[in-house]
């Protein structure tokens, strides 16, 4: 067994029941996150890359959504593990594991800071529901852990409500009552679209910094390609519920094989670089709706008779990479024989 | 793109009272537009980029006087003579705001959901009375063409429509009345990245077909930096740098755009770059630091800019190229690629 294993998820469905039918917001979902390690998650918007991290820590909106398939397996520091896709999403084994073991950061900072209790109030809580500590000792640790994600004075700031602060210091805020109870994973959904260029780059800079001295995973979700090329080891480009292709990021940029990555990549300005955008025709297909076969077919310009038909099998290429595309197919048998 | 100057604002000011107490007693001023002066040639993109709360947003719309500025004047060219904006009479600010159309960050909240995309898009013709009916229906199954939707669809209403499609209604309607500005506030911000590639580029191929002027107010750098000939950069109400887009991208002449250039994630995980970043977050409008406001925050600031305020100046060995900072001659500051390196032996 691999020892460095710390979350398996395996073909993990998860749907939403609305009026109009099943959604199929993540369907057929499979990786690994290593200790330590960053692993980015890209795709645009209804990809079901939000979803997925829902997922792991049993919070997909109720009632409509529901896992309804696959396994996520957790492994412990102790080398013990648990199935959290058989925990009760209002059990208390899963309340021990969010927030300790895997804890989260949202898009959106002010709406997911509590408006009337101090942000000093709302890291202690979470710091004395996972660890054995009193309200002056919990107090302590909320100052320590303001004072680590960079907030100036934070004898003083641990008494303020949430208006009171900037958008980057509420970030910073999230970002300190996640890593209170230092968890091993730390989930963060779009942590830096709502902040301005020079405020994400202060994120960035502070999450790769705490991760290097805490040692966690970050699993980190962001429609920004060039947020995923500076903070990740490995990528997965999600498309319509589905992985289409995985790779090392220095691949993703270098020696990428989905045609839904490279458009990716073409359809960004980058600068010094007077070119043409090349975009990817059409737009983003509804879950309501999904087209039959590859679901990237209709807009894929590489797409080939059998794409419109057939589902595409995710193939193993050399290098590591996974691919989900018929065009892979022949090279694969190429590299069996 | 000509020389001629289509638009020329001057000691441009906005500034938003603070209220407070039962009598509503004016108690300070937000100054979100202070001083700004700056032209637009016809034909060309202008970039307005910023940190939120700079005033870009602010600028444009008082540019359509969607906002009335509390000062300054904004002289826009008509049947090649000057008319202020501002102190236009009803029935000519009418006639100018054909002229100036603007296209808005959110294309869900920006159509009314109760209109048919045909009636969206007739609506600034019907409003100035160009055509009839018919004609209008025409005029608008050749936009709808134009902007890469199709003319049957004209019949449908928003909700019906993708946020990239909604977008390109967004454009036809600024288009309906062939003007010579469009203001853009951030049109693509709301777009999925391979959406977003398209309505640039359409963006662009408009331009060169109509010819007429963008003012393109966008946080995005790499987007501005591929869309503009000339940027502007906003700092707490103020412009900080005025210049071609190379320029200012490889060649900045003001620590608050080479911050900005540093703060540009990399991307490329082949290349390092060295990170010039900014302590602290913008401060409030209400209350802005004394002297050169980015003090607090600039890694060159000297006693000089605690007290006394910098000037927009244009530089002395470049034409066309203003910056207000106390050393902007002496700085040696870098640009984008001087920043970002490739990483050898990668």
């Amino acid at each position: 067994m691999d020892n460095n294993k710390l979350l398996e998820v395996k073909d993990l469905q998860t749907y939403f029941y609305t009026e109009e039918g099943i959604v199929k917001a993540v369907d057929g979902v499979s990786f690994n996150i290593e200790q330590g390690e960053t692993l980015g998650v890209v795709g645009e918007s209804g990809c079901g890359k939000s979803i997925t991290s829902l997922s792991l820590i049993q919070l997909v909106p109720k009632p409509r959504g529901k896992i309804v398939g696959g396994d996520i397996t957790y492994y412990f520091k102790n080398n013990k593990s648990v199935k959290i896709t058989e925990l009760s999403p209002h059990g208390e084994k899963i309340r021990k594991i969010r927030g300790k073991e895997i804890a989260m950061i949202f898009q959106e900072p002010m709406t997911s800071l509590n408006p009337v209790y101090t942000i000093g109030e709302q890291i202690m809580e979470a710091v004395r529901l996972h660890q054995d500590k009193d309200k002056n000792e919990a107090r302590e640790r909320a100052i320590e852990m303001l004072n680590l994600v960079g907030i100036a004075a934070p004898t003083q700031r641990v008494d303020e409500y949430p208006h009171q602060l900037s958008g980057g210091m509420r970030q910073r805020v999230m970002i300190a009552m996640a890593l209170s109870c230092d968890p091993s994973l730390l989930i963060a959904d779009e942590p830096t679209t709502a902040l301005d260029v020079t405020i994400e780059a202060q994120i960035l800079d502070l999450m790769k910094e705490l991760q290097e001295k805490m040692n966690m995973a970050i699993m980190f979700i962001t429609h920004d390609l060039e947020v995923i090329g500076e903070m990740s080891d490995r990528v997965m480009v999600m498309y319509a519920g589905k992985i289409v292709g995985r790779a090392t990021v220095d691949d993703i940029f270098y020696n990428n094989k989905h045609p839904y990555t490279r458009g990716l990549l073409n359809s960004i300005p980058q600068i010094g670089r007077k070119k043409r955008l090349i975009p990817i025709d059409g737009s983003v297909p509804s879950l309501r709706n999904l087209p039959g076969g590859c679901y990237f077919a209709p807009r894929c310009p590489e797409a080939m008779e059998i794409c419109t038909r057939q589902e595409p099998p995710t193939f193993d290429l050399e290098d590591d990479q996974e691919v989900k595309c018929w065009l892979y197919q022949q090279k694969e048998v190429a590299s069996n024989e | 793109m000509s020389d001629e100057i289509l638009l020329k604002v001057d000691n441009l000011k906005k500034y938003f009272p603070i209220k407070k107490g039962v009598f509503k007693k004016v108690v300070g001023h937000v100054k979100a537009v202070d001083d700004v002066s700056f032209y637009i040639k016809e034909g060309e993109t202008l970039g307005l980029v910023g940190e939120s709360g700079c005033g870009k947003s602010t600028t444009g719309r008082c540019l359509l006087k969607l906002i009335e500025p509390t000062e300054g004047s904004i002289k826009f060219k008509r049947n090649d003579k000057y008319v202020d904006i501002l102190k236009a009479e009803k029935d000519q600010l009418k006639e100018i705001r054909k002229d100036i159309q603007i296209i808005f960050q959110d294309p869900f909240s920006s159509l009314d959901s109760r209109m048919s995309v045909r009636d969206i898009i007739a609506e600034p013709l019907w409003i100035n009375k160009v055509g009839n009916r018919d004609t209008q229906t025409e005029m608008v199954r050749e936009l709808l063409e134009k902007v890469g939707l199709n003319g049957y669809q004209m019949n449908r209403y928003p909700h019906e429509f993708s946020g990239g499609q909604r977008q390109r209604i967004g454009i036809a309607r600024a288009l309906a009345l062939n003007p010579k500005l469009i203001v853009c506030d951030e049109p693509v911000s709301a777009l999925d990245v391979s959406v977003q590639a398209q309505v640039i580029n359409l963006m662009m191929d408009l331009q060169e077909e109509y010819g007429f002027a963008y003012i393109f107010i966008a946080h995005d750098l790499s987007v501005v930096e591929h869309i503009s000939d000339r940027v502007m950069v906003m700092y707490l109400g103020k412009i900080a740098e005025a210049a071609d887009t190379e320029s200012i991208f490889q060649k900045p002449r003001h620590p608050y755009t080479e911050a900005l250039l540093g703060s540009i994630p990399v991307g490329d995980p082949r290349s390092d770059k060295s990170r010039i970043t900014f302590g602290g977050s913008v401060p409030s409008p209400a209350n802005p630091p004394s002297g050169c406001n980015l003090h607090p925050r600039c890694r060159y600031a000297k006693e000089i800019c605690q007290q006394e305020e910098p000037i927009l100046k244009e530089m002395l060995d470049e034409q066309d190229r203003f910056a207000s900072c106390h050393f902007r001659e002496e700085l040696k500051l870098s640009g984008y690629s001087d920043l970002k390196r490739k990483v050898q032996g990668l």
